[in-house]
């Protein structure tokens, strides 16, 4: 500021050399050996894809190490749904047997079997697949590419919330973390129905999956980011003695940042002394984002990933229940009339024509505000509640107790879980 | 739309191709109707704000250059019209909140109306072309005479959101020379677009996570950790402004119109001064031509011109963003510019010797101490409240005493392993500005202006490669665009 330099004399307009006179095509050239390499990594496996492989642990990769890597066989009941479904299963577990669980390895209904068995006397297996996040394209994914040949359950039970069809906050089926995982074992090339809503989207992934496909890319960014950590662990070692961060503390400077990273100890599902004393968090700003404007277009996606869901599980022969999983009056008047509407007849209608068993938790008078950790989350005394009753409607639906071989017996089990209730 | 969004890569390739298929009469149509198809994709509504704006200036400003005896009125009147405009939609909930606070002060419970108001993308940017054409008008240049090139020049997308502030005379030329393609257009183009990608996905991407964590919590980390961090939002800037600009101007040239420079390697500026000539150019130059010229720039006493620099800058700064941080960087700027000038003119009084300020290590102290400072304005521009701004300035003003006694384990970017841009920042850092004076030196070498064929394609290919396997799902917005 001050002198008299022309803004033009500055920048180089007038003496920039721009006749255009060569006719090198370099950028064509450049584009058509990208296109080469991206072909040679694609089909030349040089890339193995293994979404177990690194070593980072996130919600989605807890839970398939332990199917695919730690447990042998299939279990008889797998629980899909987002933490709807995963944060009341496992503070029933840890208030009704009084331990305490580790959300990182945790991955059964122990209260389920408890009381299948003290109804029928028969043991069963359960794993619970619910994630935090998780959406109607996730758990299709899980069922297809996871849930199959000797990994193939019996009884799929599916928990799902209004949230799940209407999250304002993703942007695409294919922004999920386990989407993010799950897309490494799936080699069908159905990235395309991931790819989101509108056509610029679609577009976009059919051009960058002609490249290289979608799984290969996220491989081969895992393998550069770990080679990158351990140059740069090499070159700049972390110094010792130093202070250690906590990853809740991570998580609170870099919430954008790998969100759903967990460690061992990080989230402990613990044994409350008095089961009513827990604190009710108002999470309803959150919603308010969350249901805002409602997409259609990623509601009726999402509805069709569930469609998919359940017509695979007929395909397979697996036993499907979907269950509405209950939310507070508080949360349900945040969305309007008409998409709460298109949720329920939506659920009703699919499960109907897919012969699934379906449950309406928003219907049982059992849940009451008590029973919520917040407006849409069930707490230990609501997860207690929610698992009996599934397990008593898998005893009592013939489709299911015939599909898991139970009996029926006359109650006998008591445990102090039950005695807490 | 934004530029480092999927809709972009498909709405570029597109408008390329039908503007060179097409002759050329249609060519200025085309790209208008493109710039009001990429600005309505994000809010149509405001389409008809960028419209208005356009109609008004075109005709009024026609006045000043018909109506001799009154077009300072008119004048006047252009610049009302932008100002206001500008000050409803940027600055009306701001107003409304500092009047609150300074009737709180005095006890006074005052609730202000709660005003709806979404910025609209680009408004700085486009206003003040409006008044630079004003302006240049009333000082006798000629007015555009075809409305539809007028608009153009107002709406061009690659410019549109966050510039270069374009000038008309430079501008309006380039759309009636009749051009064929060149294949130079697409090489030139497509080279500046993946640049500026990679420098906004790769460099400026990654940084951000550094900065966000270093300013949100600052109680983390040391005095020389806030001063790496401060350092990393240096560059995180740079490279997302340099990097939206090289994207503009290569989308620009990829129809064959050139659009100026706005950075020239601001971090080796050897004074404060200098850094202005380096940063936002576009902007800088403007103020310095419609409102600290107006105002009687240099043309008075010391104080006169101290006067208008201060004025200048705290405005520049208030452009920035409706709130006190960015007025207070400005006038941080405006305090560093008289500074400069009353240092200078000591030295100069004080007859220290010319060869001692000519020398290179004069030269390289004053680097130093400009990026230093420039750097303690970007505490300023960045932090969200007061709080945590006089939080990193109290603690990285203890730097100097925990030198002394410096041990890697003060270091927390040493100590957060994931992800590791945390710990890579003390090589990352350097390499970038070494980075800064190897273009500067190499910028005058004939290989560097001209690189041979296969390295040109090579450092394209890297940079597809790269971007391929390193995009992310969603990368931050740019930011200036909140501008």
């Amino acid at each position: 500021v001050g002198d008299t330099t022309t803004y033009s004399e500055l920048s180089g307009i007038k003496t920039r050399d721009m006749s255009g006179t060569q006719k090198d095509l370099r950028f064509a050239a450049a584009f058509l050996a990208f296109v080469l390499i991206c072909q040679l990594i694609a089909r030349s496996h040089m890339v193995q894809i293994d979404p177990l492989a690194g070593t980072r642990r996130t919600w989605t990769t807890w839970a398939l190490h332990d199917f695919l890597r730690v447990n042998s066989g299939a279990p008889d009941v797998v629980f899909l749904g987002s933490s709807l479904m995963l944060t009341p299963i496992n503070m029933a577990d840890a208030q009704a047997l009084h331990a305490t669980f580790d959300g990182a390895l945790h991955h059964e209904s122990n209260w389920f079997e408890a009381v299948v068995k003290e109804k029928t006397g028969s043991d069963i297996s359960t794993f619970n697949f619910a994630l935090p996040g998780e959406m109607p394209s996730d758990a299709f994914l899980i069922e297809k590419d996871v849930l199959k040949a000797e990994k193939t359950p019996k009884v799929i039970v599916y928990g799902v919330g209004p949230r799940d069809f209407m999250d304002n906050l993703l942007a695409s089926p294919s922004s999920t973390d386990p989407y993010h995982w799950l897309a490494k074992l799936d080699s069908s090339d159905s990235e395309w129905e991931f790819c989101g809503q509108d056509w610029y989207q679609k577009l976009n992934c059919a051009v960058a999956n002609a490249f290289m496909p979608n799984r290969v890319r996220l491989q081969l960014a895992e393998d550069v980011t770990a080679r990158t950590a351990t140059l740069v662990d090499a070159v700049v070692p972390a110094p010792s003695g130093g202070y250690v961060f906590t990853p809740q503390q991570k998580h609170l400077m870099m919430p954008g940042y790998h969100s759903m990273d967990v460690v061992l100890g990080e989230c402990l599902f613990e044994p409350r002394v008095d089961i009513h004393a827990g604190r009710f968090v108002n999470n309803l700003d959150e919603y308010r984002g969350r249901y805002a404007h409602p997409d259609w277009d990623k509601f009726q996606t999402q509805l069709t990933f569930l469609a998919k869901t359940l017509s695979l599980a007929n395909q397979r022969h697996i036993q499907f229940v979907l269950v509405a999983m209950p939310i507070t009056d508080v949360n349900r008047g945040l969305i309007s009339d008409q998409a709460w509407g298109a949720y329920k007849n939506g659920l009703g209608a699919l499960a109907r024509s897919k012969n699934a068993v379906y449950l309406d938790l928003n219907k049982s008078a059992d849940f009451t505000d008590f029973d919520f950790g917040d407006t849409v989350h069930l707490n230990a005394l609501g997860g207690i509640k929610m698992v009996k009753q599934l397990a008593e409607l898998t005893v009592a639906d013939p489709r299911l107790s015939e599909a898991l071989g139970l009996k029926r017996n006359k109650p006998k089990f008591v445990t102090k879980g039950v005695a807490v209730l | 739309l934004l530029f480092n969004s999927l809709q972009y890569l498909v709405f570029l390739p597109t408008v390329f191709l039908l503007y060179w298929l097409l002759p050329h009469r249609v060519r200025v149509p085309l790209l208008l109707v493109a710039s009001y198809v990429f600005y309505m994709s994000w809010k149509p509504i405001y389409g008809l704000l960028i419209a208005g704006l356009t109609l008004s200036n075109f005709f009024l400003v026609k006045f000043i250059a018909s109506d001799e005896a009154r077009k300072k009125v008119w004048l006047g009147v252009v610049i009302a019209v932008n100002l206001i405009t500008l000050g409803v939609f940027k600055y009306a909930a701001f107003s409304m909140d500092t009047v609150r606070d300074g009737l709180g002060l005095f006890a006074v419970n005052w609730r202000e109306p709660h005003l709806h108001i979404i910025l609209p993308l680009g408004i700085s940017f486009f206003v003040f072309e409006f008044i630079h054409y004003a302006f240049e008008v009333y000082r006798g240049k000629p007015t555009v005479k075809s409305l539809t090139e007028f608009s153009l020049f107002a709406s061009f997308f690659p410019t549109q959101i966050a510039g270069p502030i374009k000038r008309y005379q430079d501008f309006i030329p380039q759309l009636s020379i009749p051009i064929k393609f060149k294949w130079e257009y697409l090489d030139e183009g497509m080279q500046l677009i993946l640049l500026g990608l990679s420098k906004k996905v790769l460099i400026a991407d990654n940084l951000s996570t550094v900065v966000q964590a270093g300013f949100s919590h600052p109680e983390h980390f040391s005095s020389i950790d806030l001063w790496l961090i401060t350092y990393a939002f240096a560059f995180q800037i740079f490279f997302d402004f340099a990097g939206y600009t090289d994207i503009a101007r290569g989308s620009a040239m990829l129809f064959g119109y050139k659009v100026p420079i706005n950075f020239n390697l601001p971090y080796i500026a050897a004074n404060v001064s200098d850094f202005w000539h380096r940063w936002h150019i576009s902007l800088s130059t403007w103020l310095r031509d419609y409102l600290f010229i107006p105002l009687g720039g240099s043309r008075g006493t010391k104080w006169f011109t101290y006067r208008n620099l201060f004025i200048t800058m705290t405005l520049g700064g208030l452009w920035h963003g409706a709130a006190m941080h960015f007025l207070a960087w400005g006038a941080y700027q405006g305090i560093l510019l008289i500074l400069h000038r009353e240092y200078s003119t000591l030295l100069e009084k004080v007859g220290l010797a010319k060869t001692l300020l000519q020398s290179k290590i004069y030269h390289w102290v004053s680097v130093i101490v400009t990026f230093q400072l420039v750097c303690i304005g970007w505490v300023l521009f960045r932090a969200d409240n007061w709080k945590i701004t006089c939080d990193m300035l109290t603690k990285m003003a203890q730097a100097p005493y925990d030198l002394l006694h410096f041990s890697a384990q003060q270091l927390s970017v040493l100590q957060i392993r994931d992800p590791s841009i945390f710990p890579a920042l003390v090589l990352i850092l350097p390499a970038l500005m070494i980075a800064q004076f190897v273009i500067g030196w190499l910028n005058g070498r004939r290989f560097y202006q001209s690189p041979p064929w296969v390295v040109q394609v090579g450092a394209m290919v890297a940079m597809m490669c790269l971007l391929t396997i390193f995009s992310p799902d969603s990368s931050p917005r740019f930011i200036y665009f909140q501008f």
